[in-house]
């Protein structure tokens, strides 16, 4: 008899333990991730949003966490929070296919067409590496050149020591300056100016994407339509009208309502609850 | 080498050129047809303009001259829907021709602007045959086959007048978006010979929308004793807002011949005069007619200014069940009397559990005994968001009947949805918007979602604002900085002998006294004093930048207390010097041992000068 008491005490003690360890479970981070992966998958979007959200609520920044929000909106026709959420996966992963993929999608369902970001020419080509890398690999590559800077201004300043000069006869081979036949002290010159511009080129694209992760500079629209006014003011003449997934630049904001620039020196403000900072 | 690059560059463009032509013609389609294609004189056929393609903004045919027709517009109605996010529009332009003669007519391509480009449909052939005794023109009879339309104004001219127009309204008071009928007499006794068909040109319109009413009405009425023959052409007016207004003169253009008919001199004579005939222009005279406001009392909610008699207002979903995420196409039908096409879109109340979007409209206009009617088509695409039945309530349209002088509700029974769980197929229907039969369920979807890791890191704060970063982007400075003072001395070693003497003076004492030592420990004695005596005295010979054989113990203690260096140092050097010219003198008194002894102090001894006078 003891010993069925002892028997069912353990076992009830093992079962609480059990209990506390499976609600802990439950509340983890990937748990949360998990579950709401698993409602996607039945088709309870709605349900899939509660499950990433309480995830992102946790604390948890992760690139996969926001492309399956972005999703899950989507399925659920919310295509201004997909948008959202999209554009901040991009934020931590720019160069990922299947939220590019995704985002383009949905961008070619929004009403508002002509507010796109435009495709191609000679700026966006100019400017896809900033866009295809993250903050902090910006920051890296900066390093590198300014690295490769220092290497050169070395080598300038011991250029007579035959440990530079040996140096150069070997590195000197992939420099093109040799075809047009400057001295080594030219040729170092001009690797500390092109090292030092692209030094401050990537410099100046990390500091704009760290700036931005601070402040988000971009927003989306996530009601359906939006009415923007001359003022922050009901009061205020509407000028016209947005929809739903538009991005727009955001700038001041004064007592609910926020400034918005949008392509085509088009400007004017919005109450801040109708859009929703990247 | 030039010709060929020539050659490619000329089909470059030619391909470029063909691809855009393509991408062009693809854009947009505009196709023209006739119906029936063989008509009798004074009937109808309908011309239809349809315009297919990726347009947003609508435009309005470009009709070639249509002299031989009676011209009525007869309706638009428009859709559009958005395809892999292209506007994707159609729209439809109805005229109704009443051809004035008979024969074969082929209506010239009808070009179509639309932005900068210009579009052209086909060329259509319509036949016009006799028209069959009795159908619209009564035979010439002494009896009036119909009375003219009652007469709110009028211009009747005086007996003598064998040719002339008057105009009337219906009626001379209304309300806003009240149709009033305006009709245009064309009376001829049939004594003065046209020598043209007539050119009509319609009143001004400001402050009315205006619709044509087919068809043309010929009847004969007998005026002062006279028979005329009486062709009316008709229009209705909807004011836009109260008050007074005019509708202007229409004019009628005609050229008669002035001087009768069938005798070969006054034709030879009327040759001579250099014409053919006189023209003239008939004018109707201006109307007036006041527009009353919609009465204030009894204005229901949600009025939206719909003006109209006989309002019936239907909903049809197009299925009753549906799955969660899976469009639904709601149309609201609305019929009626008077002027449909001011009817704004009724709003879709409790459908709060859908995401909703307006796909399109259209409308059918009739117009039966010269009353302006017809049918307005509004389109939703709702999208449940959850599972559940629903009823959406009936859509209500709020009207004034003007007939009845009263505000008035329309609605349309309610309609019920069963939505089921959403299921992956339906996830891949996603559509954003499509308008009735150009509907489109897209096949492309979403990519799918990622799976969960096995762990997730919180974020901390990225390595570029940690300390340890920070502090590392001055390390490549400070290496610069170390360099140039490596740089720089190495520059004043080559260019500075005293410095690089003095720089390798306690380094080449230190050689020698090792070499000393050595000379000591093989007993060469002499050899080790010697080696002792050239380290201390060349040590001080490079620090002061002198040969070494114009320094004596004496002058380096010298220049030793100009140093302020310690005495005790100096008396060191003075005994090892000393010690060292004895052994060279005396070499059997020297021992070994004390050599090595003097060495390590004279190591010492400069060791610390070096540090003193450093």
């Amino acid at each position: 008899m003891k010993r069925l008491a002892c028997t069912l005490v353990v076992a009830a003690l093992a079962l609480g333990v059990t209990g506390r360890a499976t609600a802990a479970d439950a509340d983890r981070p990937e748990a949360l991730f998990a579950a709401g992966n698993s409602a996607y998958e039945a088709g309870a979007y709605a349900d899939a949003i509660d499950r990433y959200t309480e995830t992102v609520r946790a604390g948890v920044v992760n690139a996969d966490l926001y492309y399956n929000l972005g999703n899950a909106y989507f399925k659920t026709g919310d295509l201004g929070r997909s948008v959202l959420w999209y554009e901040r996966a991009l934020r931590i992963e720019p160069r990922s296919d299947d939220t590019r993929a995704n985002l383009a999608m949905v961008r070619s369902l929004l009403r508002d067409q002509q507010l796109m970001p435009a495709q191609g020419g000679v700026r966006n080509a100019a400017l896809s590496w900033h866009r295809r890398l993250t903050a902090g690999e910006s920051v890296l590559v900066a390093c590198a050149f300014y690295a490769l800077f220092t290497i050169a201004v070395l080598m300038l300043v011991f250029r007579r020591t035959r440990f530079v000069q040996s140096i150069y006869r070997v590195a000197s081979w992939i420099s093109p300056a040799r075809l047009f036949g400057l001295t080594m002290s030219q040729d170092l010159v001009l690797g500390m100016v092109i090292t030092a511009v692209f030094a401050l080129v990537f410099a100046g694209s990390a500091n704009a994407k760290i700036r931005d992760s601070k402040v988000a500079q971009r927003a989306v629209v996530v009601t359906q339509e939006v009415a923007v006014y001359s003022g922050p003011s009901e009061d205020a003449t509407i000028q016209f009208k947005v929809h739903e997934g538009t991005v727009v630049a955001v700038g001041d904001g004064r007592s609910g309502w926020v400034r918005v620039d949008l392509p085509g020196d088009l400007s004017g403000w919005v109450e801040e609850r109708m859009v929703e900072r990247i | 080498m030039v010709a060929v690059i020539r050659t490619m560059t000329w089909l470059v463009l030619g391909l470029l050129c063909v691809g855009g032509t393509r991408a062009f013609a693809d854009d947009v389609t505009v196709r023209a047809s006739i119906d029936p294609t063989t008509v009798e004189v004074g009937g109808q056929a309908m011309l239809t303009i349809e315009v297919e393609g990726k347009f947003r903004r609508s435009a309005s045919p470009l009709l070639p001259p249509l002299d031989d027709f009676e011209k009525y517009e007869a309706g638009t109605s428009q859709n559009f829907s958005f395809v892999n996010g292209q506007v994707h529009s159609s729209i439809t332009y109805n005229y109704i021709l009443s051809p004035r003669r008979e024969g074969t007519f082929k209506i010239e391509p009808i070009r179509f602007q639309i932005g900068d480009k210009q579009y052209t449909a086909n060329s259509v052939e319509l036949t016009v045959v006799a028209a069959q005794p009795g159908v619209n023109v009564p035979p010439s009879s002494a009896t009036p086959s119909r009375a003219p339309s009652s007469r709110r104004a009028s211009d009747l001219p005086g007996e003598d007048e064998s040719i002339f127009v008057a105009a009337t309204v219906d009626r001379d008071t209304v309300y806003v978006n009240q149709q009033i009928t305006w009709t245009l007499g064309y009376y001829t006794d049939g004594r003065v010979e046209l020598l043209r068909s007539p050119n009509y040109s319609p009143p001004s319109s400001e402050g009315f929308w205006v619709e044509d009413l087919p068809p043309q009405n010929k009847f004969y009425t007998t005026l002062h004793g006279r028979q005329f023959l009486v062709s009316e052409i008709k229009r209705a007016y909807f004011p836009a807002a109260p008050g007074t207004y005019s509708i202007g003169e229409a004019r009628v253009d005609i050229v008669v011949d002035d001087l009768g008919r069938g005798d070969i001199n006054d034709f030879l004579s009327r040759g001579m005069r250099g014409g053919f005939g006189q023209s003239r222009t008939l004018t109707t005279k201006e109307l007036q007619v006041v527009v009353k406001a919609l009465p204030a009392a009894g204005k229901p909610a949600g009025f939206a200014g719909a003006v109209a008699s006989n309002l019936a207002v239907t909903m049809t979903a197009d299925k009753q069940n549906a799955h969660v995420g899976e469009p639904i196409n709601i149309t609201v039908e609305i019929n009626g009397t008077g002027n449909m096409r001011t009817l704004s879109a009724p709003k879709l109340t409790g459908i709060e559990k859908f995401k909703s979007y307006e796909s399109g409209n259209s409308t059918d206009s009739f117009k039966n005994d010269y009353v302006v009617s017809g049918k307005r088509k509004f389109q939703y695409v709702i999208v449940p968001q959850v599972e559940g039945e629903f009823t959406i309530p009936p859509v209500e349209i709020a009207y004034f009947d003007p007939a009845k002088r009263s505000y008035r509700v329309a609605q349309s029974a309610p309609a019920a949805v069963h939505v089921d769980p959403g299921t992956k197929e339906d996830g891949r229907k996603i559509v954003y918007a499509g308008g009735g039969d150009d509907f489109e369920v897209l096949n492309r979807d979403i990519r799918f979602i990622h799976p969960a890791p096995a762990s997730l890191a919180m974020p901390g704060a990225p390595f570029y604002q940690r300390s340890w970063f920070m502090a590392a982007q001055a390390a490549p400075l400070l290496l610069l900085a170390g360099a140039m003072v490596v740089e720089r001395r190495r520059r004043r070693l080559r260019e500075d002998i005293g410095f690089a003497r003095a720089s390798r003076a306690l380094r080449e004492a230190d050689r020698r006294l090792v070499e000393a030592d050595s000379a000591f420990r093989a007993g060469k004695t002499e050899q080790g004093f010697a080696a002792m005596h050239t380290a201390v005295v060349g040590y001080f010979a490079d620090r002061a930048n002198v040969p070494p054989a114009s320094l004596s113990s004496e002058t380096i203690a010298t220049w030793l207390e100009s140093k302020h260096a310690d005495p005790a140092r100096i008396d060191t050097v003075r005994r090892v010097i000393g010690a060292c010219d004895m052994a060279r003198y005396a070499a059997a008194t020297a021992r070994a041992d004390d050599g090595r002894e003097l060495a390590k102090s004279a190591r010492e001894s400069l060791a610390a000068i070096e540090r003193e006078i450093a």
